[in-house]
């Protein structure tokens, strides 16, 4: 699960632009979205939408849905084992 | 001084060629939306697209020698067809202004090429607006307006007040969008699109339909009389300054749109409103919003009508083609069924009108609201 | 084809507060340079975070912003006080009126390459919400909470009569007090951001340096070029 949650935090980092923040800014427990987290925002969740798609080979209809699941990384993360297809080209264990 | 008025008008859509056309099928209930595959997907898109080859047809009656895409035949048969209804003199005489307003005109040309070699000079909105300026042998470089999905109920404001300020005495000001890969894929990545005709202010709704249309209005003063005009009375536009693609949650910026339409009219008030032609996308957001809008601006009981279930969402067009239709219905005291509405969707209610009636009516509003978070609200009402 | 012109001039209304050019990599401010970086090899968005990083703006949104939203902002940073942040009143009096050549022809490319790709590709949201100019305007209005008008012509060359035209046009209805006006434009090959504000003669605090003429706006947009 940590080596997960930290290539999460990279990929997420990586593809919301988030150039000035560093890995060790965000906890697994921090929260993504709001004011007092990391601050994304609508776009920002549509574009994890499109994350998870891409290297975990989830597909995700309506993002409202899975609300609790944006939470954190450590939410994200479970969200993404609970989920992840067999043909996902990113292997997580 | 006498008001700026719309002296003459067109829309081409699925639903017709002229205006006529178009109101008639509203007014029996028809809609432009189909089912159909586009763009090589397997899934089908519920759109309200123009068949080409029927563009082609009407645009082969024109005299021309040209090479033009189909948003600028659509644009130019637009325009055609509206300066019928005009008895303005040589064209090519200083006085009359182009306006042009569209989100991304050619942007399909985009397929062809996308390097610095390969890129369609036709991609550029400046060149479409001048292949139609040059179409008419107008004299004046024409103004180009991109802002959204308010473009061309903006470019209405701009045309009335260049008019006010005695800088010309007609603007022609055109709306015009079609349906593309490009934007249909952006809106879907967005969750923005319903699978089903659309719902506006409905508790069911699930997103917008896009549709193509070009649409035409002509400005100039209100004597100008082959019927009775439009009188376009005021009009405002703000900026949310909240999100690039989110709405205010509170309505503040087309509520602030709206309040200033109002406080700026010389005469009226905002009680002599027979009813409202709102923006209407059926995204969850933007309904929510409009409908608080209205709500802060004590505007909630005036009969309130979207056109997107007759014509889709026609991102640059919709402001004039919805202005247009709005403007024919109190020409012709005809309440607009908001089509796609059943049920109250939105926290503050609306009164979404839901059956054709009768009623002697005189002025009414039009909003608009675009990603970016800009906003534009217009009165118009009968000359007497 | 004349020049786009407007056919009588409105009286003059304003006075021009503060003007910026961000260009070949170099940053004037009220014609003295304030920021450059060597080498012009460097792509535009280099050289943007850069400008970003030397005047500490410290504002996360604008590493989600596509190219020409940071041309505009990092402009109109350089214009507007954090001041404006405080008055709602005097924002919502604020006018803006941009113009360019290109629309967002740079991140258009980007969105049709992601829409093209072999694998049915997977459009993103960020990009494509970047695909309408006016965007940047509402990048503008988030920074500096500016509520009042805005409107985005597209033109071949920067449409100096009309924009100062309608800018004096509305502040002298009364639409509003004050205006950020200018030219933002990047296309495959090329940038330019020319930005200033005009005031009416009523807010300006002391008498500035010129006043909001289509002569002296063109001077000014073509000094530096």
């Amino acid at each position: 699960m940590d080596t997960l949650i930290t290539q999460l935090r990279a990929q997420i980092i990586e593809h919301l632009n988030l150039d000035d923040i560093q890995p060790s800014d965000v906890g697994a427990d921090d929260p993504l979205f709001g004011d007092d987290g990391l601050g994304l925002d609508s776009i920002d969740a549509l574009e994890v939408v499109v994350l998870l798609d891409e290297h975990y080979g989830i597909k995700v209809d309506d993002p409202n849905e899975i609300n609790e699941s944006f939470a954190s990384l450590r939410t994200l993360a479970e969200f993404i084992k609970q989920n992840q297809s067999i043909n996902a080209t990113a292997v997580t264990e | 001084m006498q008001p700026t008025a719309i002296i003459a008008d067109n829309i081409i859509s699925p639903l017709g060629f002229t205006t006529n056309e178009n109101f008639r099928q509203v007014m029996l209930g028809n809609s432009g939306l189909r089912q159909r595959q586009l763009f090589g997907e397997e899934e089908l898109s519920c759109v309200a697209t123009i068949d080409d080859a029927l563009i082609d047809q009407k645009f082969a009656t024109l005299d021309t020698n040209g090479t033009y895409t189909k948003l600028e035949k659509m644009s130019i048969l637009s325009v055609s067809t509206a300066l019928q209804h005009t008895n303005i003199g040589d064209l090519g005489s200083h006085n009359t202004l182009l306006i042009y307003c569209s989100t991304k005109g050619n942007i399909d040309l985009l397929a062809y090429g996308t390097t610095d070699d390969s890129l369609h000079q036709d991609v550029y909105l400046y060149q479409l607006a001048r292949k139609v300026n040059r179409f008419f042998k107008l004299k004046n470089e024409p103004i180009v307006i991109s802002n959204a999905c308010i473009s061309s109920l903006q470019g209405i404001l701009v045309g009335k007040r260049i008019i006010d300020a005695g800088l010309y005495r007609y603007v022609i000001v055109v709306g015009g969008d079609v349906v593309t890969n490009f934007t249909l894929s952006g809106f879907k990545s967005f969750n923005a699109v319903s699978n089903q005709a659309c719902k506006p202010f409905d508790a069911q709704r699930k997103g917008i339909n896009l549709g193509e249309a070009a649409a035409t209005v002509v400005l100039g003063p209100s004597n100008n009389a082959t019927r009775q005009h439009i009188a376009v009375r005021s009009g405002s536009c703000t900026n949310d300054a909240h999100h690039i693609s989110a709405p205010s949650r509170n309505g503040e910026g087309l509520y602030q749109a709206i309040s200033k339409t109002y406080n700026t009219l010389k005469e009226g008030n905002k009680e002599q409103t027979d009813f409202i032609c709102a923006h209407g996308t059926a995204t969850r957001y933007n309904d929510e919003m409009e409908a608080y809008a209205l709500f802060r601006s004590e505007l909630s009981h005036i009969p309130v009508c979207s056109l997107k279930g007759y014509f889709g969402h026609t991102l640059g067009a919709s402001g004039l083609l919805e202005s247009v239709v709005a403007a024919h219905a109190m020409l012709h005291d005809q309440k607009i069924i908001s089509k796609g509405y059943r049920e109250q969707g939105t926290t503050h209610q609306l009164n979404p009108i839901i059956k054709r009636t009768c009623y002697p009516m005189s002025q009414f509003l039009k909003t608009s609201s675009g990603f970016g978070g800009c906003n534009a609200a217009v009165l118009f009402s009968k000359v007497h | 084809m004349p020049p786009f012109y407007f056919l009588k001039c409105t009286n003059m209304a304003g006075y021009i507060s503060t003007y910026c050019t961000v260009s070949r990599h170099q940053i004037w401010v009220n014609g003295k340079t304030v920021f450059e970086e060597e080498g012009t090899e460097k792509e535009v968005d280099e050289f943007l975070i850069a400008a970003h990083r030397h005047f500490k703006i410290k504002y996360p949104k604008f590493y989600k912003m596509d190219v020409l939203s940071r041309l505009a902002f990092i402009a109109s940073e350089m214009l507007l006080s954090t001041d404006t942040l405080k008055n709602d009143s005097v924002n919502s009096q604020t006018s803006i009126i941009l113009c360019n050549r290109s629309s967002t022809v740079v991140t258009d490319v980007k969105h049709q390459k992601n829409i093209q790709k072999e694998q049915g590709g997977i459009p993103s949201p960020a990009t494509f919400v970047y695909t309408l100019p006016n965007i940047m305007i509402g990048e503008m209005s988030i920074r500096h909470r500016l509520t009042g008008e805005s409107v985005l012509f597209i033109s071949e060359t920067f449409p100096v009569n009309a924009v100062v035209q309608y800018s004096n046009f509305m502040i002298d209805q009364g639409i509003c007090n004050s205006c950020l006006c200018g030219w933002v434009e990047v296309s495959l090959n090329y940038y330019h951001a020319f930005l200033y504000v005009v005031k009416s003669e009523e807010k300006l605090v002391k008498r500035t340096i010129y006043p909001h003429t289509s002569e002296t706006i063109q001077k000014l947009y073509l000094s530096n070029h």
